[in-house]
């Protein structure tokens, strides 16, 4: 190769490099024009504004931070104390500014006159769906004694950890939450607090006003205490199915009730007696040969299959002898309205055989309430 | 002959008694007893041993006193007459001896009506009334767990917006506790209408050593086919809580195999039509 052919080789090979450099200082150009490279560190932005450029006065940094803290820097006007209401006060400075809106008083109730539980409702104060909430609840309308938190499975205890802040939306929203474990019979006040990530947590806002719980009761009744059957004979084909026992029961335990039955004995006459209808109630059946035995209205009973009395029935049990007896009404939990004045009708039929020895028959029927737990 | 006997109506408050106890100490509880009815109304009183059966809160009460608890009770009156309308106040003196293990104490107070002269040719009907007395020794630790899941299933895939839960908690504690399970089920693929659901189940009594059962058809909010986590938290008292998750796919999985078959159908009518109009003409001439 010649001299000058060196020299234009060398030449080419340069006028490449440059035009290569100035591609790609293009090609840089045009991507920071279409995605704004930011050449410095990050600033301040939201999704329509931006902060182009910022400092404090007294020098320092944006923020500082160490493993455990963090300290935002505080913008602001020099305070001259902190005008206050009973509900509320004000505050100054920019972490002041980042706190969440004030809970309002939590709506309080007890709309199941429930013994052991109250029905909350947080009121947000118009905070954002992600904001979450604290409950402090106490016997204390100040709050000075008694004081306990609701955990975040609604029940309390004595300390507020992180995870006890949770959304409106897991305290039930609109419908609100029961708070459990609460004592009988006793007044509650509950407040809330609200925070929104770091440095957002506002103080406790006003108080709710104090709803009483109540005490757990049951009112039982039945409406005659004796029962006669028909005399039986040829005439009404040895058979009385017209005899009913009305139980009404009153309550607001949580969980329910069941009314279980027995007998003390077979109907008995001397040594004689009416055997029990054979049909146990796990498995009533239509009726179907002689005995003693009792149908329910309840078409939705424990023990079984819930509608086993009145499905294609009326079907029939024989009572037992042991205790605590068989379920013939109930009521399952949870009961979130209180039971008034719920009516079950129990109708006994008894069939005898036209050799059946005549004589008065007798027994006892038990009916035992109990609450379900 | 009409039955023309008196009904019988009286009220029982509290139903449920709590009953923190301490080695040799007294303890005393109040039961109010009322009287509905215009007329006189005697009640005797019965304590019974209490004891649970199966997972769904049967229980049976022996009509014997084993239980410790029965023997440290004292009632103030076992036989009350309530005049028309009157409410009374029954003491219960709860005196524990020195030394108790640690644990829970359970039974039964019944109030029946007495019949003062029973007649010899009569079936009587008796009302009775049941207050659970639930009594505790000793203190727990709140860190130390107190319950377990023994099992947790929701199914796996369902044609429609609902699926079976069951749910079985075991106390492994060595005193009664209250089992609060609310479940959080949230679509894993994100559309706008849909959000999370909670769930909060019924609170249930569980005894020591024993299990209770939660099971029932959970209806999902949304209508729509999708991924669920169905996140369980299992509350147990004292600020234990259990969590655990499972999923379910909802998809219309039968219907959209039928829509298959029907196109897959049309389509071969549509491509393979002459042939079966052939085969139509072979067949019918």
């Amino acid at each position: 190769m010649t001299k000058d052919q060196k020299l234009k080789s060398k030449k080419q090979k340069y006028r490449r490099k440059i035009l290569h450099f100035l591609f790609f200082i293009s090609i840089f150009e045009i991507l920071s024009l279409i995605f704004d490279f930011a050449t410095f560190a990050a600033l301040p932005a939201s999704t329509n504004f931006k902060l182009q450029e910022y400092s404090f006065g007294a020098g320092g940094t944006t923020n500082s931070t160490s493993t455990n803290f963090k300290l935002n820097g505080i913008a602001g006007q020099i305070e001259f104390g902190r005008p206050s209401s009973t509900n509320f006060k004000a505050g100054i400075g920019l972490t002041y500014m980042m706190k969440t809106n004030l809970p309002l008083a939590p709506t309080l109730s007890n709309p199941s006159t429930n013994y052991d539980r109250l029905k909350i409702v947080i009121n947000t104060g118009s905070n954002p769906t992600d904001a979450t909430y604290a409950v402090q609840i106490s016997t204390d309308p100040t709050f000075a004694t008694n004081s306990n938190y609701v955990k975040n499975d609604f029940t309390i205890g004595p300390t507020l950890a992180t995870t006890d802040f949770q959304t409106d939306t897991l305290w039930g929203s609109a419908s609100g939450v029961s708070i459990t474990g609460l004592a009988r019979n006793t007044t509650y006040y509950v407040r809330a607090k609200a925070r929104q990530g770091n440095f957002t947590e506002t103080e406790w806002g006003p108080a709710s006003s104090g709803i009483a719980t109540s005490d757990p009761s049951l009112t039982f009744s039945i409406d005659s205490s004796t029962l006669t059957f028909t005399n039986l004979n040829a005439s009404n084909a040895y058979t009385d199915s017209s005899k009913t026992t009305t139980i009404t029961t009153s309550t607001n335990a949580y969980n329910g009730y069941v009314v279980n039955a027995r007998e003390t004995a077979a109907l008995t006459a001397g040594a004689t007696t009416i055997a029990d209808y054979i049909s146990p109630n796990s498995t009533p059946t239509v009726w179907s040969g002689t005995g003693f035995g009792y149908t329910t209205n309840d078409n939705n009973i424990t023990g079984g299959t819930p509608d086993r009395f009145t499905n294609g029935g009326p079907k029939y049990a024989g009572f037992t002898t042991s205790s605590p007896g068989d379920p013939v009404a109930d009521h399952p939990g949870p009961v979130l309205t209180a039971i008034a004045n719920e009516q079950f009708t129990i109708t006994y039929r008894v069939t005898t055989s036209s050799s059946q020895k005549a004589a008065k028959y007798t027994t006892s029927v038990l009916y035992i309430v109990v609450p379900s737990y | 002959m009409a039955d023309t006997s008196a009904s019988q109506i009286f009220r029982v408050s509290p139903i449920i008694i709590t009953i923190p106890l301490s080695p040799n100490k007294t303890t005393t509880e109040t039961v109010t007893i009322e009287n509905l009815t215009t007329n006189p109304l005697p009640l005797q009183t019965n304590l019974n041993d209490f004891e649970t059966t199966g997972e769904e809160g049967g229980y049976v009460f022996p009509e014997t006193r084993t239980n410790p608890l029965l023997s440290w009770i004292t009632l103030n009156e076992t036989t009350v007459i309530l005049g028309p309308k009157e409410k009374k106040k029954i003491f219960l003196t709860i005196k524990t001896p020195q030394a108790i293990p640690l644990g829970g104490y359970y039974g039964m107070l019944f109030f029946e009506p007495v019949i003062s002269t029973p007649q010899q040719n009569v079936t009587y009907v008796i009302p009775k009334v049941g207050i659970l007395l639930l009594g505790s020794i000793g203190v727990l630790d709140p860190k130390a767990k107190n319950a377990e899941i023994v099992s947790f299933s929701t199914g796996l895939l369902h044609q429609t917006n609902q699926f079976p839960l069951l749910l079985r908690v075991k106390n492994i504690s060595l005193h009664y506790l209250t089992a609060k399970p609310i479940l959080t089920i949230t679509p894993l693929l994100s559309f706008s209408q849909q959000i999370s659901q909670v769930s909060t189940l019924e609170d249930k009594l569980v005894f020591q050593g024993k299990i209770r059962r939660w099971e029932q058809i959970i209806q999902l909010e949304n209508n729509f086919p999708n991924i669920y986590k169905v996140h369980l938290t299992l509350s147990s008292g004292n600020g234990n809580v259990i969590k655990e998750e499972r999923y379910l796919v909802v998809f219309p999985f039968m219907k959209t195999l039928f829509i298959f078959f029907i196109l897959l159908l049309l389509g071969g009518i549509i491509t393979k039509r002459k042939q079966l109009k052939n085969a139509l003409k072979a067949l019918f001439g």
